[in-house]
């Protein structure tokens, strides 16, 4: 979808902030480091993929996006794809948040998996095992981006659609995020592309020379 | 087609709760469920803390400078080499590709679509990684963002790519080797790596 977090060539934003976190605290407060437990508790448990937690992001309303903090977009995506699975009951949620923010509530000992079992869940969701497919593209090749704007999820930004490139190497055989999102396996030669900048933007509006990306196949045409 | 749009605006009565209540009445939810651990919790956070940060990618880079067969298994396959070091990284998540920069070329990491970031080498990003200010004019206008936000000048004789890294396919640059570090030791190198200079926006010459 072209939703507010394809940013690519986006102009107006503000000044970068600083440069923040450190490298001696990579959150900046203690809540976003559970977030990021509760990310991999939901990959691990199998409730949801990882291109169904990128397209839930890209629907938070552009308001939400750009306003929220990036932890709080995360919470929120995971909360609504636990939801959707079934692992959590809305009612059931919304009492608990009013218990905490009353400090009527504590997380209880109860033992369950531990980091090393849950990252053993993620490597098997991530280990797709796929058959490698044979490209159709070679290195040095000529392509042009199929000017296609879904209304699902995608990994084609906007900014290269319909401008033409150079295959710059084969990456393998890799699940397609477009279908993967939308709970069909599905799996695609994917390619590095190298773009000219001046393709891309016009030679009078970059100062760039060249873009390279991870295109799958069917984003993909012979000019 | 899953859409999940329906539940994504029923979860808005969350969001004007504090994001830490949230963020515990999940965690103590899915504890109920034997999904999650306290135990996992603190790991999580002492992994990202303490175990997985920018000194792995300053470690990589400095062998890479040191060792010439390193650093062609290195370019060759990103997290294989990684993996043969002796940290702590999941080569089976991820995968890791090192652009080298050279005298004629200066290589620069972005995600334009979300924040993808090679955390297995460098932890996890910095706040202004993940900004719609840095996504949106690394891809289009990097000399000026480069200039304006870090200090950096790319001389015009140096061809500047930019990598917009928006699938598992990770990338991490391995600057060049300042002048005037003959002499410096394999760990005396890893000192004058930055974080900064991993992901291009930095160069250490």
């Amino acid at each position: 979808m072209d939703g507010i977090h394809d940013l690519g060539g986006m102009d107006g934003f503000d000044d970068l902030p600083p440069d923040e976190p450190d490298d001696a605290s990579p959150f900046h407060q203690d809540w976003e480091g559970r977030v990021y437990a509760l990310f991999v508790t939901g990959i691990a448990s199998g409730a949801f993929n990882l291109d169904e937690f990128r397209y839930t992001l890209e629907q938070h309303n552009p308001e939400f996006y750009l306003e929220r903090s990036y932890y709080e977009r995360w919470l929120t995506g995971i909360e609504s794809l636990l939801l959707d699975a079934g692992v959590i009951d809305r009612g059931e949620l919304a009492d608990r948040v009013t218990a905490f923010e009353c400090g009527e509530a504590e997380i209880s000992d109860k033992p369950g998996p531990s980091l090393d079992e849950l990252t053993e869940g993620v490597a098997k969701v991530y280990q797709s095992g796929r058959v490698r497919e044979t490209p159709v593209f070679e290195p040095g090749d000529e392509v042009e981006v199929r000017n296609d704007h879904p209304k699902g999820h995608t990994r084609c930004p906007r900014y290269i659609r319909g401008i033409r490139g150079t295959i710059h190497a084969h990456r393998g055989t890799h699940v397609l995020p477009d279908a993967s999102a939308h709970g069909e396996d599905r799996a695609e030669p994917l390619y590095n592309v190298k773009f000219d900048a001046a393709n891309v933007w016009g030679a009078n509006h970059t100062d760039a020379d060249a873009v390279h990306i991870e295109l799958w196949e069917s984003y993909l045409s012979k000019p | 087609m899953t859409d999940t749009s329906d539940s994504t605006t029923e979860t808005n009565d969350l969001h004007d709760h504090d994001p830490e209540a949230r963020a515990r009445a999940l965690q103590s939810l899915l504890t109920e469920k034997g999904l999650l651990s306290t135990d996992a919790v603190d790991d999580v956070i002492s992994t990202y803390e303490e175990a997985v940060g920018p000194l792995i990618g300053a470690k990589v880079v400095a062998r890479a400078w040191t060792g010439p067969d390193f650093k062609e298994r290195l370019l060759e396959n990103g997290i294989e080499a990684v993996a043969h070091l002796d940290v702590a990284v999941s080569d089976e998540v991820m995968e890791l590709r090192v652009v080298e920069n050279t005298p004629k070329t200066h290589n620069l990491v972005v995600c334009t679509l979300c924040s993808c970031y090679p955390w297995a080498v460098l932890g996890l990003p910095p706040t202004w990684y993940k900004t719609p200010a840095y996504r949106s004019r690394a891809v289009d206008e990097p000399r000026a963002l480069l200039r304006e936000e870090f200090d950096t000048e790319i001389p015009g004789d140096v061809e500047l790519e930019v990598w917009d890294s928006n699938s598992e396919i990770r990338y991490m640059v391995l600057p060049q080797r300042p002048p005037g570090t003959d002499q410096l030791s394999e760990t005396e190198l890893r000192d004058i790596v930055t974080r900064n200079a991993m992901l291009g926006v930095e160069r250490l010459v």
